[in-house]
This record gives C-alpha cells, sequence and structure tokens, in this order.
C-alpha cells in the first residue's frame, strides 16, 4: 500500500467544503448589505450604508424585532425556569409515571414543528384566546422547555445530592439551600438554557406564523418582505444585525458559562462553543 | 434505659420501611453523651439509613427517636442539635473554605467580626488555620474532611454525624484522620456517631460499638468485648479473622457453660462467657479462636499456656512484622472427617526465625481464648 494513503487529505478537503457550504452565505449576508446596488449579485456596486438606515426607519421592521426580542427573552426565561423545575424533579425524585412524564415532555422536540403549531392554533381559537404575541410565547416555550431540560438535567445530574442535604444539615431552609448551593452551581447550565432557548424562538417561523396573528416576528417579517426585490438589500442589512448580535450573544454566553465553571473548579461538559 | 440521664440519643422500636423493603428492623439503641459510637455494618445494612434517620433525613415508619430527651419526629433535620460530615464531605464549592465554614452562621445574629473569629477558631481546630481564604474546590481529599469536619463543629452541635468520613482517603491518610478524630472528640466532648464498614476503624476509633446486620443490631459492646466475645458467628466472621474447627458437646456445666470436644485440640471445659450464637445455618457446633491467640512452639522452646497440639505447616506468610502459618492441627478430622486449615499469626521478633512450609510443629493455646458457637 501507498504510504500516508490514510493520511486523510480527502477528509481535509471534505471538511473545507463543508464549513465553505456552510459559512459562505452567511459571509455574503454583509457584503451586500454594504453594496450599493439593488440587485443581490456580483460584481458589487459600491459601498454604502444606507440599508441599515433604511432598516432602522422602517416602522414595521422595528415593531417585528421588538417583538421578536419580546418573545425570545420571555419565551427563554420561562422554558429554562420550567425546565429548572423539571430537571431538579427528575434528577432528583422517584415518582410514579416518572418516564413518561419525562417523555412527554420531551416530545416536542421530535415532534414536527408543524403539528405543534396547528394543534395549538386549533386548541387556542376554540378556546377563544386572541391570537398575540403572548401566545407565541407560550407555543416558543413548549419547544425551547426540551432543550432547557436537556441541558439542565446534565447540570443537576453531576450535582452531589448531599450538597444541598448539607446546607439544610446545617440550619437553612430548603429554599435557602437550594437559592444558596444549588443555583450557584447549575448556573453555567441555566445560562446555556437561556441562550439555546433565546436561539431557537429568535428564529423559529412556523409557529410565530400561526399564531402571532397580525403582529410580525422577524422571521415572519422577512418572509413578507422576500416577495418584494426592492426590499432584499434591507433584509441583507437586517441579517448582518443578526449574525454580529449572535456572535456577541454567544460569546458572552460562554464567557459566563465558563467562568462559572472555573470558580466550582468543575469539569466542562458541554455547552455549545 | 430512657430515664438514663446521660443519654443523649435513643431509639426505640425504629421501623423504616422503603416500599416493601424493610431497612429498620426494630432498632432500639441508647447512645451516651459524650461517647464516640460507631455503627458498624456491611454496605446494606442500615447503617447509614439509621445515621440518616438521626440527622432527620429520613422519616420513620414506626418507633420513636430522642436526642437529649426530647422526640424528634417533628423536628426537621435544619432544627436538630445534629450536624452531619458527608461522606462526599459535601463542600459547597463555590464558596472559599472561610465561607463553607461559616455557612451554618447565616442565621446567627453575632456580628461579622466575632464570626470570622469563629471561623478562624474552628479552621484551628482542624489543623487548618490561615486556609480561610482559599478556593474550597482546590484542596485535597483530607482538606475537604477537616473543613467538613470544621463547618459542622462551629455551630456546637450536641451530636456529631459521621457517614464513612475516611473512605475516600488513602490508607496513610485514613490512619491519621482516624487519630485526629479521637482527639478532636476528646477535646470538643460532643457525642459523635460515626457510620462506618471497616471493621478495624470502628474498633480503632469507637468507644462502642454496634454491629448491624439486616437492618437489626446484631452486637452491641465496646471494641475488646466485641472482638474477643462475638456475640454470634456472624459477627465474629465480620470483625478480625477468626478459626473455626468443629465441636461436640460432652455435657452441661453447672455455671451454663459446656465440656466439649474440639477437633485438632481435645477436651476443654468452656464457662458460659464464652459461649456465643452460632449462624442458623451453620453445620453442628463451633469452636472458633483468633489467629493471635496461639503460639507456635520452635523445637526444644518451652511455653507457659496450658495446652499443646502438633501441627503441621501448610503455607507461610511473611508480612515483615508478622508471620501467617497455615495449620494443619493433628486430629482435626477427628469429629467430621474434613481436615480444617487454621491460620496462627505470629509477631516476627528478633532472634526468632521464621518456620518453614511442611514442618512439624506445636501450638501452645490456653482454652480462655477460645468461643463456643452453638
Amino acid at each position: 500500500m501507498r504510504p500516508g494513503a490514510f493520511d486523510g487529505s480527502g477528509l481535509r478537503i471534505y471538511t473545507i467544503m463543508y464549513l465553505l457550504f456552510l459559512y459562505a452565505p452567511i459571509a455574503l449576508l454583509p457584503i451586500f448589505a454594504f453594496n450599493s446596488g439593488t440587485i443581490i449579485a456580483f460584481p458589487l456596486q459600491g459601498f454604502t450604508t444606507g440599508w441599515f438606515t433604511q432598516m432602522w426607519e422602517n416602522a414595521t421592521l422595528r415593531r417585528a424585532l421588538a417583538n421578536s426580542l419580546t418573545i425570545a427573552v420571555s419565551s427563554a426565561i420561562l422554558a429554562t425556569c420550567l425546565g429548572i423545575f423539571a430537571a431538579r424533579a427528575s434528577t432528583r425524585f422517584e415518582f410514579p409515571g416518572k418516564g413518561g412524564i419525562m417523555g412527554l415532555i420531551m416530545v416536542p422536540m421530535v415532534l414536527p414543528e408543524i403539528i405543534v403549531a396547528m394543534s395549538l392554533l386549533v386548541v387556542l381559537l376554540g378556546v377563544g384566546v386572541n391570537l398575540s404575541i403572548l401566545t407565541v410565547i407560550i407555543g416558543h416555550t413548549l419547544i425551547c422547555m426540551p432543550y432547557g431540560i436537556a441541558i439542565l438535567s446534565t447540570a443537576f445530574s453531576t450535582l452531589d445530592k448531599s450538597l444541598e442535604e448539607a446546607a439544610y444539615d446545617l440550619g437553612e431552609t430548603k429554599w435557602g439551600a437550594f437559592r444558596l448551593v444549588t443555583l450557584p452551581l447549575v448556573m453555567p447550565g441555566i445560562i446555556s438554557s437561556l441562550l439555546i432557548s433565546f436561539t431557537i424562538s429568535l428564529d423559529e417561523f412556523i409557529i410565530a406564523f400561526f399564531l402571532s396573528g397580525n403582529e410580525p416576528t422577524l422571521p415572519t417579517y422577512i418572509f413578507s418582505q422576500l416577495r418584494f426585490p426592492k426590499q432584499i438589500p434591507t433584509i441583507m442589512a437586517l441579517g448582518t444585525v443578526l449574525v454580529a448580535l449572535s456572535i456577541v450573544l454567544l460569546a458572552a454566553g460562554e464567557y459566563f458559562r465558563r467562568r462559572g465553571i472555573a470558580k466550582i473548579g468543575g469539569k466542562d461538559t458541554g455547552g455549545f462553543l | 434505659m430512657s430515664d438514663d440521664p446521660k443519654a443523649m440519643i435513643e431509639c426505640q422500636a425504629v421501623q423504616k420501611y422503603y416500599g416493601d423493603y424493610h431497612a429498620l428492623r426494630g432498632i432500639d439503641l441508647t447512645i451516651r453523651a459524650g461517647e464516640f459510637f460507631s455503627l458498624l455494618g456491611p454496605s446494606g445494612c442500615g447503617k447509614t439509613t439509621l445515621l440518616r434517620v438521626i440527622a432527620g433525613f429520613e422519616d420513620i415508619s414506626s418507633g420513636a427517636v430522642l436526642i437529649d430527651g426530647n422526640r424528634m419526629e417533628d423536628v426537621p433535620a435544619n432544627k436538630r442539635p445534629t450536624n452531619m460530615v458527608f461522606q462526599s464531605y459535601a463542600i459547597f464549592p463555590h464558596l472559599t473554605v472561610a465561607e463553607n465554614v461559616a455557612f451554618g452562621l447565616r442565621r446567627d445574629p453575632r456580628g461579622k467580626d466575632e464570626k470570622a473569629k469563629l471561623v478562624e477558631e474552628a479552621l484551628g481546630m482542624v489543623g487548618l488555620k490561615g486556609y480561610g481564604g482559599r478556593a474550597a474546590h482546590a484542596l485535597s481529599g483530607g482538606q475537604r474532611q477537616r473543613v467538613a469536619l470544621a463547618r459542622a463543629l462551629i455551630l456546637k452541635p450536641k451530636v456529631l454525624l459521621l457517614d464513612e468520613p475516611l473512605s475516600a482517603l488513602d490508607r496513610k491518610m485514613r490512619e491519621q484522620m482516624q487519630v485526629e478524630l479521637i482527639k478532636l472528640q476528646r477535646q470538643v466532648g460532643i457525642t459523635f456517631v460515626l457510620v462506618t464498614h471497616d471493621q478495624e476503624e470502628a474498633l480503632v476509633m469507637s468507644g462502642r460499638i454496634a454491629v448491624m446486620f439486616e437492618g437489626e443490631i446484631a452486637q452491641l459492646d465496646g471494641p475488646e468485648a466485641l472482638y474477643a466475645r462475638p456475640a454470634n458467628r456472624r459477627v465474629a466472621d465480620f470483625i478480625g479473622v477468626m478459626n473455626f474447627l468443629p465441636a461436640r458437646i460432652l455435657n452441661d456445666l453447672p455455671d451454663g457453660g459446656f465440656r466439649v470436644e474440639v477437633a485438632g485440640l481435645g477436651e476443654v471445659d468452656l464457662p458460659a462467657r464464652q459461649v456465643s450464637r452460632a449462624n442458623p445455618d451453620d453445620e453442628g457446633v463451633m469452636v472458633g479462636f483468633r489467629p493471635e491467640t496461639m503460639t507456635l512452639i520452635g523445637p526444644g522452646q518451652s511455653h507457659n499456656q496450658a495446652r499443646e497440639t502438633a501441627a503441621t505447616i501448610d503455607e507461610v506468610v511473611y508480612y515483615g512484622d508478622m508471620t501467617y502459618y497455615d495449620l494443619r492441627l493433628d486430629g482435626s478430622a477427628r469429629l467430621d472427617g474434613n481436615p480444617r486449615p487454621v491460620r496462627i499469626s505470629m509477631r516476627n521478633v528478633f532472634g526468632r526465625d521464621v518456620q518453614d512450609v511442611g514442618t512439624r510443629t506445636r501450638l501452645a493455646w490456653s482454652p480462655g481464648s477460645l468461643v463456643l458457637f452453638r
């Protein structure tokens, strides 16, 4: 056999192609966002920041952004809080039907979103609830929770059960033991859960499309604008802002998560960066 | 028993079920104020459950637990005059050593300076003076254990509960901590209750030991009594090494003892205090003795023991300070046809040769070291 036949050069090419395919489109976003031509095509025309100005002056877009942020922050907090309850219960206690209950909570992770969206719509309309960003928050909390629980369960299960008992034994109340000992120790998991829920909610389309009524969210707004070629550079500018925001947010989250782990001298188990 | 003024912990007919599993089967136990008490037994015998019952982490199914004369059924763990050193130490990794030790003082009205002084005192007591500012997660196993001790003792509990506190340490560290714990207990005078599966640890450290099997106390005694006079065959097997030889009861003695014929040892009179219970599944009567209670006699040596038995050396295991001899006693197959090997341990002293495998030898012993299991 030829020496070096398994040096992995084929795999290296595959990896480069893969990364190009993944990130080239994202790299195009800022390029066209600063391009003065309205048509998304090379050659580039000239440099402009006009699309950003136009984007900022667009009231509907601002409203969509505000809605999306409200929804994403609310669903992230709700999903994470509920996730904390579920993860703590499933890792600390044995109760009848535990496996089934946890399974049902986790199902939305694999359930097609269109089904979740449709059934939620039917139920909400049937009950007579008006569609608003509140209904989107409910839907997003539902689909974010499994991800939060998956992350938080790991955080809770790596925690020594004696720690909370020790705090209780030393005179704290049960809540005090949880607040003073458990909460700081699972904080990296909580940050991860908040981040992933926020990102899932922010770019979620189907549920937002079904449940938002007349309120635009960023994805539904972007989708509605794609019909107008004139608007596409503005969308590119918006995309650029979102990419920049995501990078800043993930980096900040990861920084705090790692700092939290270093502080307790723990082993880094996951996180997404 | 319950009106003993010195009783610190009283368990009265304590039963504990986990579903169908009967973890504690009627524990009656009095632990005296200021004593170093051990709960000893194999894993799953209920010793940790009993400790957690005393701490208040587990409810009991029936019976009563009293601490310092007060019934504990409505007192939760955070209000009991007990503190616990956990098997994992449960040091809070996100706090410093000083913050860990001061944790129990959070609800204490005393001032900051006074608390800091208490923390420094507690750390000094466990040999960690000046460690207050360190991050708790950076400590070694032995240091964590000391922090756990300081954190519990700073609250001046009436009872300190220790759940296998030394099992995570290496042998040297463990032996050092055993001595330190004994000293510490003497110094603070607090009742210590230790859970351990290590019989040596229990013998070294405790004033009294309760040996537990399957949710019951098999024997409650001081270390010497437990070792020399095990109440039954199971306790004898669990604590140290004991040789067993088949025996036959010849007749009763007036004091409640028996005259027995022991395979390989001949006829002996065993008074009532040398009689214990056999295991239910034992075949017949057995006589037991510890390896160090018999002495190998070299050729031409004399001895002052009452009895002498001829034997052959089957195996020699040399340990440096000790030598173990596996012997076959002449006539050990007399009662049931099976030759029984016995193990004798001899301290190696200068000028006495280790005897060789296959040597015919003599064994000197006295009937006072035998225990009859019937």
